[in-house]
């Protein structure tokens, strides 16, 4: 790799930068790019917020969202498939 | 809620799991349409994260009720009855996408970003301007970003789902799909990129 690096290069790097697994002079590069190219920044943290954003509304506490009404038809829907395989 | 009563209240909770978990294994058909009842509405979210609001969701649920009652006997208590009923509708949701090839709404590579040929970005790419506490708190945020996740092709979304959402392994997630260590590994990063594409408008406050 030489000394320069373009947002496309950075871009097929970034899995493997994110993870650390980037050589010691791959990593200077990168992160010599992410230090002159705002747009890359910004992709980076936009991304990362993203990733994040993704778990919180998923998994985190908010109370009346982790449950859905499930309909009637579907509780005894379930109900007589169990009792039909039981007999 | 001081701890005592806190503490009170989960020792209620635990004594009230032992008895229903008792009278399943002993194949009790009222204890099974309490376990019906009482888990249906959250495990029927995670059902439908992973499928969609469409009756394979419903599907899934059936089987893993069917397939805990069956199971109930291995259940040793070692975790909590949601936590393991939670996996149970997890190995569900993946054994239905399995068996459904559904065509991606629009494939991935139209919400990768873009270069020029020189190795450029073709669009500027502005820093979001909400902070996440702000994101989060906010309802509406939320239900885009569920309705973003919920949009990702099926196979994007599952490696997404079970990586960052239910944290499970690499070498796990390649497993249960079926697919190479480096397939996660690529699929995840796609996924997150696509679900970052598709926040864009939303986060950058156009819409
Ligand atoms: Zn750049």
């Amino acid at each position: 790799m030489s000394g320069m690096m373009t947002c496309k290069e950075l871009y097929d790097f970034l899995a493997e930068f994110l993870e650390g697994n980037l050589s010691e002079e791959q990593m200077r590069v990168t992160k010599k790019h992410l230090e002159h190219c705002p747009c890359c920044k910004h992709y980076l943290d936009n991304y990362s917020e993203a990733t994040r954003l993704g778990k919180s509304v998923c998994t985190g506490d908010l109370g009346e969202e982790t449950q859905v009404e499930v309909p009637e038809t579907l509780i005894q829907t379930i109900l007589a498939a169990q009792k039909s395989k039981s007999e | 809620m001081d701890r005592t009563s806190q503490q009170k209240d989960t020792a209620e909770l635990d004594e009230r799991e032992t008895h229903l978990v008792r009278s399943l294994k002993a194949g009790d058909s009222v204890a099974f349409e309490q376990l019906v009842r009482e888990y249906s509405g959250r495990l029927l979210v995670v059902a439908i994260r992973f499928l969609g609001q469409e009756q394979d969701a419903q599907d899934a649920l059936q089987d893993a009720f069917l397939s805990a009652f069956k199971s109930i006997s291995k259940f040793e208590g070692n975790s909590k009855l949601s936590t393991w009923l939670h996996r149970i509708v997890v190995n569900a949701s993946l054994m239905k996408l399995r068996t459904r090839k559904r065509k991606p709404l629009r494939p991935i590579e139209d919400i990768l970003p873009q270069f020029s040929d020189s190795g450029g970005r073709t669009a500027s790419e502005p820093l979001w301007n909400v902070t996440h506490d702000t994101a989060v708190q906010d309802r509406e945020t939320r239900n885009m970003v569920r309705q973003s996740i919920s949009e990702l092709p099926d196979s994007y979304r599952t490696v997404l789902l079970l990586r960052d959402i239910e944290q499970i392994s690499t070498e796990e997630t390649a497993q249960q799909m079926g697919i190479s260590i480096g397939a996660v590994k690529t699929r995840l990063h796609r996924a997150r990129q696509a679900l970052k594409t598709l926040l864009d408008p939303y986060m950058q406050g156009e819409i």
